[in-house]
């Protein structure tokens, strides 16, 4: 029996995303896993942003079609990552909360392992730690969940990868 | 980038010297440039401005959170500003506003503009915090109440 058969790679705008990529790339090919990427637009905050005074309707409408076209920026950053690499990714972006989005998709496609990009350098108070919809999405689901946070060691990694070679990941299969 | 990556000491003011909504985003403005976070402060000021004039950031119970985006900058900034005396910010409710967040961010990454944002949003559903802000005589007082 394989550790993983299906990866899911959160996918936001934040640097760490793309370290996530990169690493749900690497470990697909080794586990020879079937590889999803999810972006999810923050309908949800964008409405609290109104409903809280801070946007107006027209702020919500411009930041939902900023999201839109950012979240088609990394998703075919994701694809061209992973074509790379010879490994096929099924990239979508859906709308909601992203952490009930994120628990959704884990249990819709039976993922194994939910690979996450957290910045290592962030110190957060409690009650950001609370609402923070990475760790709330890492709390909820049921499968294993990867933070990768160390950027410029994945990009190495990603970048010098070759036929066979597993970067310090181990036996993985 | 979150909010707990955006609050940097040296770009809180406490207190605002400022008597004016124009005064108080000027005046933070002006931090931010001075810690060399803003180099095209007219850019950011009438950045701040024309989202100002759809409607006033002065969301009620002291607080505003005045922002932007511009092509000005790079990266997402914060100051943070509190005012003993209160300042007429046309807040919704009328009431004098004690507490700002003035966030200015690029074009580029809206979903972390959001994230701060909101970030800052459910920070207001806590009125002791908002209490406690208030309060705050030193940058270091504010920086504690945001990491308890």
């Amino acid at each position: 029996m394989k550790l993983v058969n299906k990866i899911l790679v959160y996918i936001d705008d934040s640097d760490a995303a793309i370290a996530a990529i990169q690493a749900s790339i690497l470990l697909a090919k080794q586990f020879e896993a079937e590889l999803y990427g999810l972006y999810v637009i923050n309908t949800k905050a964008l409405g609290d942003l109104v409903k809280a005074r801070i946007f107006v309707e027209s702020e919500r409408e411009e930041y939902a079609r900023e999201l839109e076209e950012d979240a088609d920026r990394y998703l075919r950053l994701a694809r061209r990552l992973a074509d790379s690499k010879k490994v096929a990714i099924e990239a979508e972006k859906v709308q909601g909360t992203p952490h009930s989005e994120i628990r959704k998709a884990v249990e819709e496609k039976g993922i194994d392992l939910l690979v996450v990009g957290v910045e290592s350098n962030r110190t957060k108070s409690l009650r950001e730690e609370l609402h923070s919809d990475k760790d709330m999405a890492m709390k909820q689901v049921t499968c294993e969940v990867l933070c990768v946070k160390n950027e410029e060691r994945m990009e190495r990694c990603f970048e010098t990868e070759e036929e066979g070679e597993n970067h310090g990941f181990g036996k993985l299969n | 980038m979150a909010l707990a990556n955006l609050i940097k000491q040296e770009n809180i003011q406490v207190p605002l010297t400022a008597k004016t909504k124009t005064e108080a985003v000027c005046e933070m403005i002006g931090l931010l440039n001075k810690n060399g976070l803003i180099h095209d402060v007219k850019a950011v000021t009438d950045a701040v401005f024309e989202r100002e004039a759809l409607s006033s950031t002065g969301l009620g119970d002291g607080i505003a959170v005045p922002h932007a985006k511009t092509e000005s900058i790079q990266a997402p900034v914060l100051a943070i500003g509190i005012s003993k005396e209160g300042i007429d910010f046309q807040a919704h409710d009328g009431e004098p506003v004690y507490v700002i967040f003035l966030m200015i961010a690029p074009k580029s990454q809206p979903g972390q503009h959001i994230e701060a944002l909101s970030e800052i949003a459910k920070m207001m559903q806590a009125p002791i915090v908002m209490k406690m802000l208030k309060k705050a005589d030193t940058s270091q007082d504010v920086i504690d109440v945001l990491s308890e």
